[in-house]
């Protein structure tokens, strides 16, 4: 390990090769230096280690399959981000509100209107819904009646 | 003069525009912003994680990031500082929580053989391994630094960035800049020398 100068630290070596020390120290140093091998040595160094690491992160670039991997992630990354803030109270009726309207048209159809003459005699409306699924393009809703469960199912057209 | 002026204002302007359509939402705006910052965000992220595959996780998440609290940013600082402090933050909270998981400790094989040299390096196949070795050596220097001190090197060296940007960064003073900037280099120095010391005096012995 290499002694240290007596005329000027190497936090101020450090320091003169930023540029930030004054315009009379930078000159006051710069004539030293000329004379100090020490300075003039560890000038090289320190500059020579910023170099050789900044030449090293350069290498490291992101490869065009990469940025295409994280392109993609990033994509379902923003639609699955949209989805949850579609699923707060605010975006409750943002998107596939007509299949959501449509869901609530049919259930209370089914209880309001019973699809045989039959089933006139009792309780029609449905008692229970069994299972229902929502996706982006299409809603499956399975309802249990006192009798029979009925599978209803919506699709939304691409306009 | 005039002229740089000019280029800069225009910057801005484009700044504010990129940054008011991502605000509106605008898909190709957050694709531009993707394809503008990725490389440079990755650089900065390898910096400090020092790891190719956590860095592209890291930009990854800072880029989501982005999308959602884009409404928050308030344009007080350019949209460069303020994706430098994501990123940074986001390494950071990376480190952390892999460190939990002994991750930092593990040597992966592309520390040790994916070095890619330099296409003006002589052929020599001795220089080329000194060259080699020493970059080696730094990088493991490297990671021996303290994560605060390592910061502020990664930001210099990488970023180019003044003592007074790093100071507004980090929200450090400008004189914590100096003295961690110099310990960095002095550490980074003295244990260069060391391994040098070393391989002069193996040398010597065969």
């Amino acid at each position: 390990m290499e002694k240290e100068c007596d005329l000027c630290t190497s936090e101020d070596i450090s320091r003169f090769i930023d540029g930030e020390l004054s315009s009379e120290q930078c000159r006051s140093f710069e004539h030293h230096f000329s004379l100090c091998p020490d300075c003039s040595h560890r000038i090289d160094r320190y500059i020579s280690l910023s170099f050789a690491f900044s030449c090293h992160a350069d290498q490291k670039t992101m490869e065009n399959h990469e940025a295409a991997v994280m392109g993609h992630k990033l994509e379902q990354a923003v639609l699955n981000s949209e989805k949850k803030s579609a699923g707060t109270i605010s975006g409750l009726f943002g998107k596939n509100i007509y299949l959501k309207l449509a869901s609530i048209l049919a259930v209370l159809m089914i209880g309001l209107f019973p699809f045989d003459e039959d089933l006139l005699q009792g309780p029609s409306g449905p008692s229970a819904i069994v299972n229902s699924l929502d996706t982006e393009y299409a809603s499956v809703m399975i309802i249990e009646t006192q009798i029979e469960k009925h599978t209803i199912i919506w699709f939304l057209e691409e306009t | 003069m005039i002229v740089t002026r000019l280029e800069t204002n225009a910057d801005t302007i484009k700044e504010q525009d990129l940054v008011q359509r991502l605000k509106k939402r605008q898909k190709w705006a957050f694709n531009h912003l993707v394809s503008k910052y990725q490389q440079r965000l990755f650089k900065l992220a390898y910096g400090i994680t020092l790891d190719r595959e956590d860095s592209l996780e890291v930009v990854q998440d800072v880029f989501i990031s982005v999308y959602k609290n884009i409404q928050t940013f308030r344009q007080d600082s350019s949209l460069d500082t303020w994706l430098r402090k994501i990123t940074i933050h986001q390494c950071l909270n990376w480190k952390r929580k892999w460190k939990r998981r002994f991750k930092w400790n593990h040597k992966s094989l592309e520390q040790e053989y994916d070095f890619q040299l330099p296409e003006e390096n002589t052929n020599d196949p001795e220089i080329l391994f000194w060259e080699k070795q020493l970059e080696n050596n730094l990088m493991k220097a490297i990671r021996t630094l303290p994560d605060k001190t390592r910061l502020v090197f990664v930001l210099n060296a990488i970023e180019g960035l003044s003592y007074e940007e790093i100071a507004e960064v980090l929200s450090i003073k400008k004189g914590t800049v100096s003295s961690r900037l110099h310990l960095a280099r002095k550490s980074l120095m003295d244990s260069l020398e060391l391994n040098e010391e070393k391989r002069i005096s193996y040398g010597k012995r065969m």
